[in-house]
């Protein structure tokens, strides 16, 4: 059954001129590689590429081409169901709302992780190749983004239950709370999917490299974890008390 | 009145055919044509963009975003209160009027981003384009329409601030008439300035929103027009080299906002934007460049849309 709910879904959430938008901003990064490539800029050491790497794989693709593409995913998964009206359908067949709340997810979680991940691969492999210990970046990069994907995209196929601007909502979070408020008050560090993920790349293989103050890998895994299945948790049981909206 | 049987045609005592008289009239009134239409689509939209008349989960996020733009004014009138007391003027106020655009873009971001999608989505989604082009609205009236109210609600987003910290160093010192006249010098560069970035933002959001009637990804594709173009020309200056590596970063608009503010201020604009050494104009150029080409986009959008 969970299979079916993937395959609905896939259909819903590609293959519209919306996943368009999400390829530019997967392709961007590749582009700045390649510029970057092409740009004769010193490549021979990770040390002498720090700002453009760190800029790169910190400020683009972890601070927004990770949280965009999983929320407009993650948010469209629940949110275009109960836009259109057919959510009813999905919650009158006799399945676990666990089953279908899983369903989505792989779905939303798996286009992310095809997008973003692919983009840091590729991005990484072109600004990258050939530089001693660049493999270790890309590596550590790669995985910190599909496990970001897993983070964001849990989240906010959660938020996409709770609330019916979970789009406004999820980038109020992105930009004002990981962006804004983390920067000027450092204990919201803690609460921030964008610090988990900075500490798994840490733990992944980037170590010390680029990325500086991050969590310990240990918190941010255990952390994320949880966060994983809090949401979870409250999409199912948002599910179970489902109210069909009124049309606005 | 409907329903009533009116016989007009038979003299008493005859059988004959009869009309129904369901009361249908015709419109007596005055007709106020394609200026009346326009301004209450104007008003409308305007009210619209703060949630007026609408529910309040509506108002929730343009009355947030207004505060939260207002602000850093109450904590600068508070800041000048204090500096000009206990530390006796010798410490600058950080938040002024020429750097007041750069600290709160990001609302003036997620406001387009939320409230033009909100503005022209509906439209598109729910069919209803038809009965506006039915009237005496063209189809450009309807997009200049939309483009005047979003720029208006920007300003209201910009200029109040602005007149806030205005009314608070007015009132702050000791000679009211001079500080007025002092202050008014800076007036002509906060109206200018908060205009231009009312109008490219505006036009910019407006022409990303009409091209999909679905709200929440016009936001996502306004937020990625403003941010990750912002984000992307930054590396992209930083790896370029040449004159290339200066102009790029005017492709971010919020940039060239920054850069033509600084310029109408002359003051100095972020660490960042002053290594690229922009001049002023060049700042400019652009921005009427991109008001220009995202007007020319919504216009050519609704010259053709199938309404």
């Amino acid at each position: 059954m969970i299979v079916e709910i993937a395959r609905v879904t896939s259909r819903q959430l590609l293959g519209r001129r919306r996943t368009l938008l999400m390829g530019l901003l997967a392709l961007l990064p590749i582009l700045l590689a390649v510029i970057f490539r092409l740009g004769g800029a010193e490549t021979g050491s990770i040390v002498g590429d720090r700002g453009f790497l760190e800029a790169l794989f910190d400020a683009l693709l972890v601070t927004l081409v990770l949280p965009l593409v999983a929320l407009l995913f993650g948010t469209a998964a629940f949110g275009s169901e109960i836009e259109d009206g057919t959510v009813i359908y999905l919650l009158a067949k006799p399945v676990r709302r666990l089953t279908v709340v899983l369903g989505k997810l792989l779905v939303a979680i798996g286009a992310t992780v095809v997008l973003v991940g692919g983009s840091t691969l590729l991005a990484g492999m072109i600004a990258l190749l050939g530089v001693s210990d660049g493999q270790y970046l890309i590596i550590g990069y790669t995985v910190a983004v599909v496990a970001g994907a897993i983070i964001y995209g849990t989240v906010f196929v959660a938020l996409g239950l709770v609330t019916g601007r979970a789009l406004i909502a999820g980038l109020v979070y992105v930009l004002l709370w990981e962006g804004l408020l983390a920067s000027l008050l450092p204990g919201i560090q803690v609460l921030s999917i964008r610090q988990y993920v900075l500490g798994i790349a840490d733990a992944a293989g980037v170590s010390g490299r680029i990325a500086s103050g991050t969590l310990p890998a240990s918190s941010a895994l255990t952390l994320g974890a949880i966060v994983v299945l809090v949401a979870v948790v409250i999409g199912t049981r948002r599910l179970a008390a489902f109210e069909v909206p009124q049309a606005d | 009145m409907s329903g009533q049987v009116v016989d007009r045609t038979t003299a008493p005592g005859e059988v004959a055919a009869s009309i129904y008289d369901l009361g249908y009239q015709h419109y007596a009134g005055a007709r106020l044509g394609r200026r009346a239409a326009f301004l209450a689509l104007y008003t409308e939209s305007l009210r619209g963009c703060f949630g007026l008349g609408r529910p309040t989960r509506s108002k929730v996020v343009p009355f947030g975003l207004l505060i939260l733009a207002e602000l850093p004014a109450v904590i600068a009138v508070a800041l000048e209160a204090f500096l000009g007391g206990v530390a006796g003027g010798r410490i600058e106020n950080p938040i002024r009027y020429d750097n007041y655009f750069p600290t709160i873009v990001q609302f003036l971001v997620l406001f387009v981003a939320a409230q033009a999608p909100e503005m022209v989505g509906r439209d598109q989604r729910y069919h209803v384009l038809s009965l506006y082009f039915s009237r005496a609205l063209d189809r450009l009236d309807y997009a200049v329409a939309k483009v005047v109210a979003l720029v208006s609600a920007l300003l209201v987003l910009s200029l109040l601030p602005q007149a806030t910290i205005f009314v608070g160093k007015v009132l702050g010192s000791q000679d009211l008439l001079g500080a007025f006249t002092d202050n008014l010098a800076a007036v002509p560069a906060i109206v200018l300035s908060a205009a231009t970035a009312a109008l490219v933002m505006a036009s910019l959001a407006l022409a990303v929103a009409a091209f999909t009637p679905r709200r929440a990804y016009a936001t996502a594709a306004i937020f990625a027009l403003f941010y990750i173009t912002l984000t992307a020309v930054a590396i992209a200056g930083a790896t370029l080299h040449g004159d290339l590596a200066r102009y790029v970063l005017l492709v971010a608009p919020t940039n060239t906002l920054e850069v033509f503010t600084a310029w109408l201020f002359g003051t100095a604009v972020g660490p960042e934007l002053a290594r690229a050494d922009l001049a002023g104009p060049d700042g400019a150029a652009a921005a009427a460049a991109m008001a220009a080409g995202a007007l020319v986009v919504l216009a050519w959008r609704y010259r053709g849309i199938g309404a």
